[in-house]
């Protein structure tokens, strides 16, 4: 052992234990050594072992989403080197005790900076699927695409649930790097109304709380926030894809645009108000973009003047059924019809709903505020609903709003029953108004078709997402044909800001 | 297969230990340990691991040649075979890794619109390029024997733990090992260790600074997004990146080595212990510095002619190899006009001053004097290290300058990315990130194991607490793995 008198002999070479002094103390000196690397093997073999034989899942509970599956062999994505690459992805996918892993995982990165009530920390994002429909994925990812869908489905089935669970593939949008819409730009557009001429002196009880990232979902207090911002060339592209919808269709269909703002634009404390792009404004370039023949419906003032209400989740990037009934009275006031008073309906809460944003962010002070889920169910109208599900099967109905969430965390899919391709309720009154509607949605449409099922005759409940899945199967035709054969009145395109600013929007251009 | 991933760990690993401990013969051990080498490298490049078994076979039969022509006294025509082989090896290299890059220089420069060749880049051919040009070299210098055995040098050449992101490995450093080397559970212990090390450098410093510098570097519009300071930040979050990559994974390396009985030098020595550029590059990716200074440098003339010519040549040579972009070769000239300037202006007049300061003045006020001369010179070599680093990382250049703006002042008042809150919510790793850079821990082992010495109690203190530390970095790395994603594999370009 050389003496090291100074500091650079440190860096020099790795200090060398004597040999001899191994030696000296024989097998004692060796019982560390052994049982480290005794440790070290069994724990790799374990899990290797224990990896091989355990059955896979194919579901993971906690992230509410699909896991890889293992990728089919053929010889052309051995030798591109794509089989490799999947089979690690659906290793690491399928990983022995994974889940457990996984939320370890998500505790020990909250370590990685200091604590306090005020602040939280930077977790990782989610995994949300991405768009099935993208037209840019080749024929094996579709199938495999396909396949994950139907391992989702029998999954579903098994639950007796419905694919709201489908962690929202709308979201993906704010998670991409570098697609990220740019906050705030300087680009107002002259015709947007000023903001707002509704009080402006409610509370919010956020003012005062230090918000944190994580990863692109803004945490404050007991609240989060997908921060996205405004992009208007995003929102030219939507008016866009909606203006040509309005083209296709015969002048005698009324056609409606609502577009959604998201809880940012509300419940942000001033601090980080900054943060969001101004959506009323970057609604409002959609509208200035739509054609004539198109009827947009405002509902920002009217969501805003409610803003100390429920009117969003805390810890679900969905609104709730209130502020789709705020978004109804606007709507209403659009179509040419009267509203429902809120006395009208029986109002039941169901408590215990964690969502999709806390499934992202494992936030804890989002888990022990866990949001419920306000539902109107109408007193005086009954109606019935057939939908095809994601297998495409048909599947009828007595409500259109379940009495009980079939578990808390499933509690968004008492809505219409979730996400499906198509849904058509009939409305049971025997006054017929001699209108029938079309909604093309995604999620956030599920909370708000029940409250317009009253004023129609029959809704066919489109998701825009799904619905070509039935066009391919056989089942049904294409959207335009189907709003001519069945004599549709009116239709309605609604989206939250997210949809229409990202991915989603094509998948209204792809039902064209 | 990335050493970070759980199928490197959790199903590679197994069946290797498995199967290379199964025999004790080592040329039953060789021909195992080349076979999951190869089939390493077709996991990752199924194409292209004919690429380097041919290329290993010429090398191979080139090496065994220059010998025998050596033998029989014609010098000439073994040099010939050794240029030959040099030859193959820069040609592969060339085509798959700067053909595309060398033909748009000259469709730029010439107005002609050739097409672009575009090649992926199989992984690791810088590496083994490089690991296999200099056997040649080494056995027509006749510094080497040539090996007699292909399994052997396919398997010097291939060896999984150095294959894909070095060191570049000298074929001395292993000759002997090679041929005889026994592995005991004190050195098998000592690989695990430096493995588990490794492994939690690059999954728990590398991939979480990865991160940020993704969030902070990538931004679209810098001037829009990005005040200057999170600028900085960016920059700094990535020079932890770079180097926690490159050494985990240089430690992953060594220590599955040393678990398989080969012993490797060092190839990272803390660099950013170092206070002046030149001290930096002998303490940085030490195996790729020497293979520049061995096969170019000296044979260029070293410093006996042209030396000011001979070190640009090298260090444009050693951005190239970094990337076939010019931002590397600005990288690489970048360090080499510092390193000139520290060689000619700063080292001596320094070293100097310091020995007059310690003359001239009492001890307290001296070594006041010179530590306020080690932070300065700790602040300028902060810096150039960090403008550095920015060089390295845009490959656009209007994408350079515009980060450059903002890092000098021209960013935005707000940020969208905000990085203060980034940094205050990962307060804790921020510090362990930084700290870990210096070599605390090996002083740390050093003093534990001078206490250890003095007094018997301690005796097995040092190995209980580093054995712990290893499985726990195994552990948690592991959890981190399978609950995230992010695993970027920085190495593409080479």
């Amino acid at each position: 052992m050389k003496h090291a008198n100074n500091k650079t002999n440190l860096y020099k070479e790795p200090l060398q234990e004597k040999s001899t002094s191994l030696k000296k103390t024989g097998i004692a000196r060796k019982i560390i050594p052994a049982i480290l690397s005794g440790v070290f093997c069994f724990a790799i073999l374990m899990m290797a072992f224990i990896a091989l034989v355990a059955p896979k899942p194919k579901v993971s509970q906690s992230e509410n989403r699909v896991l890889e599956l293992m990728p089919k062999f053929s010889f052309s994505a051995l030798v591109s080197g794509e089989y490799t690459k999947a089979f690690e992805v659906y290793y690491s996918d399928t990983f022995p005790f994974r889940d457990t892993l996984a939320d370890a995982a998500k505790k020990l990165e909250a370590l990685r900076g200091p604590k306090s009530d005020e602040d939280a920390s930077i977790y990782d994002g989610p995994n949300y699927d991405t768009n099935d429909a993208d037209d840019s994925k080749n024929e094996e990812e579709k199938l495999n695409a396909a396949i994950k869908k139907e391992v989702f489905d029998a999954y579903n089935a098994h639950n007796a649930i419905n694919n709201v669970l489908e962690a929202s593939p709308e979201s993906s949008f704010v998670y991409k790097l570098g697609e990220k819409a740019e906050t705030g730009s300087g680009t107002d557009t002259p015709d947007a109304p000023d903001v707002p001429d509704v009080p402006d002196d409610i509370e919010n009880p956020l003012e005062g709380e230090d918000g944190a990232f994580k990863n692109q979902i803004f945490v404050v207090g007991n609240t989060a926030f997908e921060i996205f911002g405004r992009n208007d060339e995003q929102g030219e592209k939507y008016a866009e894809i909606i203006n040509k919808w309005r083209a296709a269709l015969p002048e005698t269909v009324n056609v409606y645009n609502l577009v959604i703002p998201k809880n940012s634009a509300f419940a942000l404390p001033s601090k980080y108000a900054d943060k969001d792009g101004d959506q009323k404004a970057g609604i409002e370039h959609i509208y200035s973009k739509l054609d004539a023949g198109i009827t947009p419906v405002r509902i920002f003032d009217a969501l805003y003047s409610h803003r100390d209400e429920y009117i969003f989740f805390r810890t679900d990037h969905h609104w709730t059924q209130r502020g789709a009934y705020y978004a109804y009275r606007e709507f209403a006031k659009a179509a040419g019809f009267a509203p429902l008073d809120e006395s009208a309906f029986e109002i039941k809460n169901f408590e215990g709903y964690l969502g999709t944003l806390y499934n992202a962010t494992k936030d804890a002070k989002l888990k022990a505020e866990p949001d419920y889920v306000e539902t109107f169910y109408h007193k005086d109208y009954t109606f019935s609903m057939t939908y095809y599900n994601s297998a495409l099967t048909k599947v009828d109905r007595g409500y259109i709003l379940r009495q009980k969430p079939t578990a808390a965390k499933y509690s968004y899919g008492v809505f219409i029953d979730g996400d499906n391709p198509l849904t058509i309720i009939k409305n049971g009154s025997e006054t017929k108004t001699g209108k029938k509607l079309v909604v093309v949605k995604e999620s956030y449409g599920n909370c708000f078709v029940p409250f317009v099922a009253a004023h129609y005759d029959e809704v066919y409940v489109v998701d825009q997402r799904y619905y070509n899945n039935l066009v391919k199967a056989g089942k049904f035709p294409k959207l335009a044909k189907l709003i001519e054969r069945e004599g549709i009145t009116d239709v309605l395109f609604i989206n939250n800001m997210q949809a229409a600013l990202g991915g989603l929007k094509n998948h209204i251009n792809s039902l064209l | 297969m990335v050493f970070s991933s759980l199928v490197f760990m959790y199903v590679f690993l197994a069946v290797a230990l498995v199967a290379y401990f199964w025999s004790k013969d080592i040329k039953i051990r060789n021909t195992i340990l080349c076979a999951l080498s190869v089939f390493f490298y077709a996991w990752g490049e199924p194409l292209w691991v004919i690429l380097l078994i041919v290329g290993c076979a010429m090398d191979f039969l080139l090496g065994l040649h220059v010998e025998r022509q050596l033998h029989k006294g014609n010098k000439n025509f073994a040099k010939l075979l050794m240029i030959l082989s040099v030859v193959e090896n820069i040609a592969l290299i060339g085509v798959f890794k700067y053909s595309g890059f060398l033909v748009q220089n000259i469709n730029g420069i010439s107005g002609t619109s050739l097409a672009v060749p575009a090649f992926t880049l199989p992984i690791g051919i810088s590496f083994f390029t490089f690991q296999k040009l200099s056997y040649t070299i080494d056995v027509y210098r006749g510094e080497v024997k040539a090996q007699r055995s292909f399994v052997n040098f396919l398997l010097y050449i291939s060896m999984f733990f150095q294959l894909i992101a070095g060191p570049i490995v000298r074929y001395s450093w292993i000759e002997s090992e090679m041929a005889k080397r026994s592995v005991n559970v004190h050195e098998f212990s000592k690989g695990i260790k430096r493995f588990c090390f490794g492994l939690g450098k690059k999954v728990l410093l590398a991939n979480v600074a990865g991160t940020f510098v993704d969030k902070i570097m990538a931004v679209a519009d810098p001037a829009k997004e990005l005040t200057t300071g999170e600028a900085w930040i960016g920059v700094f979050m990535f020079a932890l990146q770079i180097y926690y990559d490159f050494s985990g994974y240089s430690d992953m390396a060594i220590g599955l080595g040393r678990m398989f009985g080969f012993h490797f030098p060092e190839n990272f020595k803390y660099p950013y212990a170092a206070t002046t550029i030149t001290e930096f590059w002998r303490r940085w990716h030490i195996s790729l510095s020497s293979f520049f200074r061995d096969y170019v440098y000296i044979p260029l003339g070293g410093n006996r002619r042209h030396m000011l010519l001979n070190i640009f040549i090298v260090w444009a040579l050693t951005g190239l190899w970094h990337g076939a972009s010019w931002n590397f070769v600005l990288w690489g000239l970048f360090y080499g006009i510092l390193l000139v300037l520290e060689k000619y202006f700063i080292l001596k007049p320094l070293a100097n001053a310091k020995k007059n300061i310690k003359r001239m003045f009492k001890k307290p006020v001296a070594m006041l004097i010179n530590a306020c001369i080690f932070i300065v010179q700790k602040a300028i070599f902060i810096y150039i290290t960090l403008m550095g680093w920015t060089l390295f990382y845009f490959e656009s250049t209007p994408r350079l300058l515009a980060y450059l703006g903002v890092m000098y002042g021209g960013g935005a008042d707000t940020s969208t990315v905000n990085a203060a809150l980034l940094v205050k919510n990962n307060l804790w790793w921020f510090i362990v990130a930084i700290v870990m850079t210096q070599p605390v821990l090996k002083i740390t082992k050093y003093l534990a194991l001078r206490a250890q010495r003095r007094c018997g109690a301690l005796i097995y203190t040092n190995d209980i607490v580093s054995s712990a530390l290893s499985v726990l970095l195994l552990v948690i790395s592991t959890i981190m793995l399978v609950g995230n994603s992010f695993n970027p594999f920085l190495y593409f370009n080479f």
